[in-house]
């Protein structure tokens, strides 16, 4: 596309945003355009139905509750797991793939150029944050999507194209949503000093026995890692804020203790607070309103004891984690003299 | 990169080009210097020794590579995973169940055999083993499923058996039972087997279509 054109599509895009309706509007319109759809087309396997129908609930649930960046995130794991679902149930040879692929392959190159040139100055932080995330993520996918086809089955691709193609809609979804920015703009920078810091204590952490019996937690956390880097270096901002405070939510949950009843009414107070000092904010705090959304919702009705360590990790560590990187960079990162790769094989879905 | 070296088996791992560990030296579950088969140098890999030992070693060959001397690292890790072992039929075990009754190979010719290795420690086994009780419901006796633990406790292997399937045959693998299935390195591991024996498929993990894939083999030969 022109790059003329190309900004022209970026600047409807963001008029549409304006004009339109309001975010809560548009997440339950976009849910029961979901639900519409697979009424057409349905769902065999039912636990994959299941799943589907869970997430769709959680939006509207979120929506409901006007936790719009949690409903987001929701929305977010529901488009590529539909995405990849709807694609593996797909037959086809490995050519088929390959010439599928490559459409694919040219339909995402377009959306996110589109959605990369969307004027996301304008619109709250957060959101640019979780559009930047799933852009993240579409690369990665689409090549594990070859690999998986050619190394798996074709069925397996198909799953992961799927999923690329979903985290490309959500994407272009958060493009087109009505989440202006009131605040002001908080200056993006890289957060690589916090990111390699946060790095090393998790290698410091991953010793006997909890890299053995927390192993999965382990994986979850050195990935998340890996993204904000990654995004860190394309200059994704936001994303790689929102990817770092993520990680630092992992790995806080290693060693959150249990809560008294006492601290239960603490960390309410606390979450509560937070919550009005990001409302009452002069600055465009949103993507530290993401985590707080999920705290809210952790200890909204019955939460069990995981659920209140989680939330007392979100207040007491991920907001003030938010907060820190907020400052000017407190040291330069120097780059080591020589380096290597390190790169580990190893079985699929294990 | 795994193309390259001829790497069919994982885990592997590469410095920059170079193969410094492969699924040998991680063994296979169950094998360990007291089993006397099948250990790797990192073997068994969930122990804190184990773990020790491949840190010191990597960070050796990062050294080793940094001082340009890959030649060492090469001649040490001369032997790629080209050994690994895929087996094509069903093996001639014989193992015990958990209740202590016999689990004979040759006992369960005739109809199709899935033998699945898992762990209690492995989340994804735990939905791939409820999976499998419901498949074992669905085709009753025209279908054997075998169970076998590695590596797991035994008072845990029986808490999730006991939670599941009892027409399932829940066992804890041994280390030559392990060994004849090839170079089990992940789990879960699915083998799916025809009324002959004759492997089928194997699954190393729990890919998002697993059920898609099995049940459609099983369609085709279960009657």
């Amino acid at each position: 596309m022109p790059a003329k054109l190309q900004v022209a599509a970026a600047v409807v895009v963001f008029a549409l945003r304006l004009a339109g309706q309001d975010a809560e509007t548009q997440l339950r319109s976009e849910v029961d355009r979901i639900e519409h759809s697979l009424r057409e087309n349905t769902i065999a396997d039912i636990r994959s139905k299941a799943n589907t129908e869970e997430l769709m609930k959680q939006v509207r649930d979120a929506t409901a509750q006007h936790r719009v960046f949690q409903s987001l995130e929701y929305l977010a794991e529901l488009h590529s797991f539909l995405g990849g679902v709807r694609n593996s149930v797909e037959e086809s040879g490995s050519p088929a793939f390959d010439a599928r692929w490559a459409r694919v392959n040219g339909d995402l190159t377009t959306l996110l150029r589109q959605v990369r040139n969307t004027n996301w100055n304008q619109a709250q932080n957060g959101l640019r944050a979780l559009a930047e995330s799933a852009l993240g993520t579409v690369g990665p996918l689409l090549s594990g999507s070859r690999g998986f086809a050619e190394s798996g089955s074709v069925a397996d691709g198909l799953f992961y194209l799927g999923q690329a193609q979903g985290e490309g809609e959500f994407a272009k979804f958060c493009a087109s949503l009505n989440l202006v920015r009131t605040g002001r703009a908080i200056s993006a920078r890289s957060i690589l000093p916090e990111l390699l810091t946060l790095q090393e204590k998790v290698n410091a952490a991953f010793v006997p026995p909890r890299s053995i019996e927390q192993h999965s937690r382990f994986i979850a956390l050195n990935a998340t890692l890996k993204m904000a880097r990654e995004l860190d270096a394309a200059g994704s901002h936001a994303g790689a804020l929102y990817q770092y405070l993520d990680a630092v939510r992992l790995y806080g949950l290693f060693d959150a203790s249990g809560l008294d009843d006492s601290s239960k009414k603490e960390l309410k107070e606390k979450v509560g607070a937070l919550r009005t000092q990001l409302t009452s904010s002069k600055n465009d705090d949103s993507v530290a309103a993401i985590f707080v959304e999920r705290a809210e919702s952790l200890i909204a009705g019955a939460a069990n004891a995981e659920e209140w360590r989680a939330a007392s990790v979100i207040a007491g560590q991920v907001i003030p984690a938010y907060f820190d990187a907020r400052k000017p960079s407190a040291g330069t990162v120097r780059p080591p003299h020589k380096t290597v790769q390190l790169t580990l094989v190893r079985w699929p879905f294990t | 990169m795994a193309e390259r070296f001829g790497v069919k088996g994982y885990p592997s791992v590469f410095i920059d080009d170079v193969l410094v560990a492969s699924p040998r030296d991680f063994g296979v579950f169950n094998s360990g210097p007291e089993s006397g088969q099948g250990a790797g140098r990192y073997a068994p890999w969930r122990n804190a020794e184990s773990q020790d030992r491949f840190k010191n070693d990597l960070s050796h060959m990062i050294d080793l590579i940094l001082a340009g001397r890959r030649d060492i690292v090469r001649r040490e890790h001369a032997e790629s995973s080209a050994a690994f072992r895929e087996v094509t039929e069903l093996p001639k075990f014989q193992i015990s169940d958990i209740a202590g009754n016999p689990i004979d190979a040759k006992d369960l010719a005739g109809r199709p055999v899935v033998v699945e290795f898992w762990a209690t420690w492995c989340p994804p086994c735990r939905s791939t083993l409820d999976w499998l009780g419901e498949l074992k419901s669905r085709y009753g006796d025209r279908l054997a499923v075998v169970a076998l633990a590695v590596e797991s406790p035994k008072d845990a292997v029986r808490a999730v058996a006991g939670e599941r399937n009892k027409d399932i045959r829940w066992a804890i693998a041994d280390g030559p039972t392990t060994l004849s299935f090839g170079n089990i390195t992940a789990v879960p591991t699915m083998f799916v087997f025809d009324k002959a024996g004759k492997q089928i498929k194997i699954i190393y993990g729990a890919p998002p279509d697993l059920h898609e894939q099995v049940v459609r083999i099983l369609d085709r030969m279960v009657h």
